[in-house]
């Protein structure tokens, strides 16, 4: 009897200290989880930047959602192991971009011609003619060489940030940079 | 040049950007609401011990009763039915009443009426019938005559 009764003491100490830790590692109880902060916090950014990949509003929005799906499903929704998660969101929504713009690709050579993905005709009206253009000849670069730039003059990425991205060489996207910049200025040259 | 291009660059890329506003998107659905995580991998697991249990039972089943039936039982039943195979000629004296054999009663047929009349008698083994039905009358005549 004597030897019995430490033991639920013991326990009951175990699981206080158990319950402690995990209340600290989550946080409040009330506190929503980090992968809904994160959502409702980077989700209109993170749009924005697949409408400068992919130009139209609905294709945009599913590869975003498609994204933070994805990272909730491998890290849970406190995002474990997760050390950058912008870094994580912006990777995930350029490579779905990416496969986006080449499911495109592929099955305009299969179709009969359409209408292209374009913004829409308000949005359009409500640009200035100089940015028309330039968007018009920005939807004529390759998808890399379009990620390039939207990252590097609307994300304001480095070139070794773009790198690690993109999972290029710094010098790959140095010189992409510089070859869709020529064939920019070639074009709004000729305009 | 190539600054004017960068300043008209991003320039377009603002304007484009900040077309996109909150009010534009559709009604947000957070990863949690949208896809539940923990109860579908619970369940995507559940199959594997099920799957362990149900084949363990097999393998019980399967070699549980089998391994005592073959081991006694096939070695006692030589043992036994090779003794018996040789008193097996004076069974069938008795037993043979069967009428499962029509052959063999056909050519006995023609003994049957002649004799007793009895169908055991008739089907059994000729060849052992008679030194037991020549024993048995005299013992039953001297029998019946005291009695009478």
């Amino acid at each position: 009897m004597i030897s019995v009764l430490p033991f639920p003491s013991l326990l009951a100490w175990l699981r206080g200290v158990s319950a402690g830790v995990r209340a600290a590692g989550r946080g409040a109880p009330e506190t929503p989880p980090a992968i809904n902060e994160l959502y409702h916090s980077r989700r209109l950014s993170m749009v924005r930047l697949a409408v400068l990949m992919v130009d139209d509003l609905p294709t945009a929005e599913d590869i975003v959602q498609d994204v933070f799906t994805a990272l909730y499903r491998r890290h849970g929704p406190d995002l474990r192991g997760v050390t950058d998660p912008n870094a994580y969101l912006i990777t995930g929504v350029t490579n779905a971009a990416r496969s986006a713009l080449r499911r495109r690709r592929t099955a305009r050579a299969y179709l009969p011609p359409q209408p292209e993905n374009v913004p829409a005709a308000e949005d359009e009206a409500l640009l200035g003619v100089g940015d028309r253009e330039m968007l018009g000849a920005l939807r004529g670069l390759t998808a890399r060489q379009r990620q390039v730039l939207v990252l590097r003059y609307w994300s304001e990425l480095s070139e070794g940030e773009i790198a690690d991205t993109l999972r290029v060489s710094r010098g790959t996207v140095k010189s992409t940079a510089h070859r869709a910049l020529s064939i920019l200025r070639a074009r709004m040259g000729d305009r | 040049m190539t600054d004017d291009l960068e300043l008209r660059l991003r320039s377009a890329l603002v304007a484009r950007a900040g077309q996109i506003t909150q009010e534009r998107l559709r009604f947000g659905v957070p990863p949690t609401v949208a896809a539940p995580r923990k109860r579908l991998r619970l369940w995507r697991w559940l199959p594997l011990p099920a799957g362990v249990a149900i084949a363990a039972v097999a393998l019980a089943v399967t070699l549980g009763p089998g391994a005592p039936d073959p081991a006694p039982v096939q070695p006692a039943d030589p043992g036994i039915t090779a003794p018996q195979s040789p008193s097996t000629p004076a069974e069938p004296s008795i037993k043979t009443p069967v009428p499962a054999r029509s052959t063999s009663v056909l050519p006995t047929a023609p003994l049957t009426p002649s004799r007793s009349g009895q169908p055991k008698s008739v089907t059994a083994a000729p060849d052992e019938t008679p030194g037991v039905e020549t024993a048995a009358p005299p013992e039953a005549t001297p029998a019946a005559g005291p009695s009478r």
